[in-house]
C-alpha cells in the first residue's frame, strides 16, 4: 500500500443533495435530503482512502458522485487537475475507463442474461478497439488473475456463488485498467469466511496494478486491513480523518471513538470501555442543528447545539470536526 | 467441471425441445403454416366455387368439413383463410412487438418528462376507439392486406409497451444496469443488450396472447369490408358467418373455432416453453 504523494482525486466542498416531492399533479418541493453536504477530501495516487459511517451518512452517495451516477448541487471532484462536474457527457467518456466501481450485491450487479465473457467484454468494447481475439485473451487473462477459469467464461452469474459473482464483479472492473476503483461495500453481502478471501484479492489487485482505491464500509475492522487513510462520514459530513494507524489509536472525534470502541474484540479490558450512543442516525432531510452529532455525544454542551465545528488538523493528515479534539475527554 | 461452448441460443434450443408441451406446440404451428404455404396445391376445391344446388350441406365424404349456404367447401375455404388468419395474426404481431417493446423500454428506461409525455400518449391512444383507428389508418394508406397488418400491429402495442415499460422500471434500479451506465455504456446499447433480454419473459408470453387476438380483430375489421373482401376469407370471417347458422349448420362455425383454438393453445404452450428456454436461470444442469 504506497502511496507517491500526488493527489490524484481532489473533492472540494462537495453537495449532493436530493429534493423531496410532495403532490401529483402540482409538484412542491418539501425539503431536501443533504445526503452530502460539504465534503472536502483528497485521495493520492496508489492510497487506499477508506470511507466509513452508519449507513445514511452518504459514503455511498459520495462514491456514486465520483462515477456521475447522481448529481452533486455544489463543490468540485477534481480527477487528475481535471473537475469532472464541468464536463458533459462527451467528454467524461474517457474517464469512465479510468474510474470503474465494485457494488455491493453480486447478485445485482451482474446481468443475469449475460455470459462471462460478455460480461467482461463489454467494458472493453466501450473502451479499446480489440479483435475478438484478443477480447477472448484479455478476458481470460482476468478471470485467470481474480482467481476464476476460462472454463467459466461460457457461464452465467446464476450458476456461481456470491465470492465467485464478486470475483467476476472485480475482474470487470479492472479489465480496462483503471487508475481508481470505488469499492462500495464490497464484501458486505457475503459470509465472513468468503470476505478475508475477497479483500485479499482486492489488497493484492491493487498492488499490483498500483490502483487508487476507494474502500466504503461500515465495518472499521475490514477498513483496518485495507486503507492507508481513514475517512469517518456522519449525517453527510467528514468528521474525522487521518492515517489509519492514527485514527485506530489515537481517534479524536467522540463519534469515531464510539465507532472503535464497538469493534467487537477478544480481550475484556477493551470490551469493558465500549461507549454506547444514545439514538440512531437523525434523518438527513433534518438534521440537527450545530454539530449534527450533539444530540448523540457523550461529551455536548450547549456550544455544539449552536455552531457547527470546522474540521481542524490536529496533528500532520489527522482532522476532526469538533470543538474539543484538542482536549480529546480521557 | 468439463464446459460445452454453448451460445445462448443453442442452449435454448436444447431446452425448448426438451419441453413436451412446446414442442407440441411447435409441430402444430409449424403443420398449419405449411398447410397455409401449401394451400393451392392442397385444397380439394376453388375457395370461390359454389355449388347453390347443394347448399348448406354436413360434413361428408366429398366435402370433409361440409359446405356453407353457398354451397362453398368449407375445408377450402379454411385452408384460404388460414394463410390470411396466420399471417395477420403473425405479421401484426411482430409489429406491435417492435413498437410496444421499443417505445416501452425507452420510456421506461429515460423516466421523468420524457416517460411522462410518451404514456400519456399511450392513454390517449388507449381512450380511442380501436376501430377508429384503423379505419382512419386504412382510409389514409389505403386499403390492403399489408396496411390491415400493420394498422393492427399499430393498436396492439399499446398494452406491450405498457408491459414493458413496468419491468424496466423495476429493472433499472438494478446495480447491473447502474454498472452499465458507469461504464460508459451508449443509452441504446443499455436498453436493448441490457434491459430488453431481461424482460423477454413477459414479452413472449404477451405476444403469443396477441396473435389470437389480431386474427379475430381481422375478422371484425373485415366484417365492416375494410379487410379481408368476400368471396376471399380468413377464419374469423368464417366464425362470425358460422355463428349466424349456429342451430342448423353448426360446423361452420366448429371447424374454424377449433383450428383457431388449437392454434391458440399451441401458440401459448411454445411461449410458455420459449420463455423458460430462454432464461439461463432455468437451464437444467
Amino acid at each position: 500500500m504506497s502511496a507517491d504523494g500526488m493527489p490524484l482525486l481532489n473533492i472540494a466542498d462537495l453537495k449532493v443533495h436530493f429534493p423531496i416531492y410532495r403532490g401529483l399533479l402540482w409538484r412542491k418541493t418539501m425539503g431536501l435530503v443533504k445526503a452530502v453536504d460539504g465534503v472536502s477530501v483528497s485521495v493520492r495516487r496508489g492510497e487506499v482512502l477508506g470511507l466509513v459511517g452508519e449507513s445514511g451518512s452518504g459514503k455511498s452517495t459520495l462514491g456514486r458522485a465520483v462515477l456521475g451516477l447522481n448529481r452533486p448541487c455544489g463543490g468540485s471532484i477534481s480527477y487528475g487537475g481535471v473537475d469532472l462536474l464541468r464536463l458533459g457527457k462527451r467528454e467524461f467518456r474517457p474517464y469512465r475507463s479510468k474510474i470503474q466501481i465494485i457494488f455491493q450485491d453480486p447478485y445485482s450487479s451482474l446481468n443475469p442474461r449475460m455470459t462471462v465473457y460478455d460480461i467482461l467484454s463489454e467494458p472493453l468494447r466501450v473502451h479499446e478497439r480489440l479483435t475478438r481475439s484478443e477480447h477472448r485473451r484479455r478476458v481470460s487473462e482476468m478471470l485467470d488473475r481474480v482467481g476464476l477459469e476460462e472454463a467459466h467464461m461460457n457461464r452465467y452469474p446464476h450458476e456461481f456463488s456470491g465470492g465467485q459473482r464478486q470475483r467476476i464483479a472485480i475482474a470487470r472492473a479492472i479489465i480496462v485498467r483503471p487508475d481508481l476503483i470505488i469499492a462500495d461495500e464490497p464484501v458486505s453481502a457475503l459470509d465472513v469466511s468468503i470476505q478475508a478471501q475477497i479483500l485479499n484479492l482486492l489488497v493484492d489487485l491493487q498492488q499490483s496494478f498500483q490502483l487508487t482505491l476507494i474502500f466504503i464500509s461500515h465495518d472499521l475492522a475490514v477498513v483496518r486491513h485495507i486503507a492507508d487513510t481513514v475517512a469517518v462520514m456522519y449525517l453527510g459530513k467528514i468528521v474525522e480523518s487521518a492515517p489509519a494507524d492514527r485514527l485506530y489509536a489515537r481517534p479524536l472525534n467522540p463519534y469515531t471513538q464510539a465507532l472503535i470502541s464497538a469493534v467487537p474484540s477478544v480481550d475484556p479490558a477493551t470490551r469493558a470501555r465500549r461507549i454506547i450512543l444514545k439514538g440512531q442516525i437523525p434523518s438527513p432531510s433534518d438534521p440537527p442543528s450545530g454539530c449534527h452529532f450533539h444530540p448523540r455525544c457523550p461529551h455536548a454542551v450547549d456550544r455544539c447545539a449552536r455552531e457547527e465545528p470546522p474540521p481542524a488538523e490536529f496533528a500532520p493528515g489527522h482532522h476532526s470536526a469538533c470543538w474539543f479534539s484538542e482536549f480529546p475527554p480521557s | 467441471m468439463i464446459e460445452r461452448g454453448e451460445s445462448l441460443w443453442m442452449d435454448a434450443r436444447r431446452r425448448l425441445f426438451q419441453n413436451r408441451a412446446a414442442v407440441f406446440g411447435l409441430a402444430v404451428v409449424c403443420v398449419l403454416v405449411a398447410l397455409a404455404i401449401f394451400t393451392p396445391y392442397l385444397a380439394p376445391y376453388d375457395y370461390d366455387r359454389q355449388d347453390l344446388a347443394l347448399g348448406a350441406a354436413a360434413p361428408s365424404a366429398a366435402h370433409p368439413f361440409g359446405t356453407d349456404s353457398l354451397g362453398r367447401d368449407l375445408l377450402t375455404r379454411m385452408l384460404y383463410g388460414s394463410r390470411i388468419s396466420l399471417l395477420v395474426g403473425f405479421l401484426a404481431t411482430l409489429v406491435s412487438m417492435g413498437i410496444g417493446v421499443t417505445y416501452g423500454a425507452v420510456s421506461g428506461y429515460l423516466g421523468g418528462r420524457t416517460d411522462g409525455i410518451l404514456m400519456r400518449t399511450v392513454d390517449i391512444l388507449y381512450a380511442l376507439p380501436f376501430i377508429f383507428f384503423v379505419i382512419i389508418l386504412m382510409v389514409y394508406f389505403g386499403r390492403s392486406l399489408v396496411n390491415l397488418f400493420i394498422a393492427l400491429g399499430c393498436i396492439q402495442w399499446l398494452t406491450m409497451a405498457r408491459i414493458v415499460r413496468g419491468q424496466v422500471i423495476s429493472l433499472k434500479q438494478k446495480e447491473f444496469v447502474e454498472a452499465a451506465v458507469a461504464m460508459g455504456v451508449s443509452t441504446p446499447s443499455i436498453v436493448f443488450r441490457h434491459l430488453v433480454p431481461n424482460v423477454l419473459g413477459p414479452i413472449i408470453v404477451y405476444a403469443t396472447l396477441t396473435v389470437p387476438t389480431v386474427m379475430l380483430e381481422e375478422a371484425f375489421i373485415s366484417f365492416l369490408g375494410l379487410g379481408v373482401q368476400p368471396p376471399m376469407s380468413s377464419w374469423g370471417l368464417l366464425m362470425s358467418d358460422g355463428v349466424k347458422h349456429l342451430e342448423l349448420e353448426p360446423w361452420l362455425i366448429l371447424f374454424p373455432g377449433f383450428f383457431l383454438s388449437l392454434t391458440l393453445f399451441s401458440l401459448n404452450f411454445l411461449g410458455d416453453g420459449l420463455r423458460d428456454a430462454l432464461d439461463p436461470r432455468y437451464r437444467s444442469d
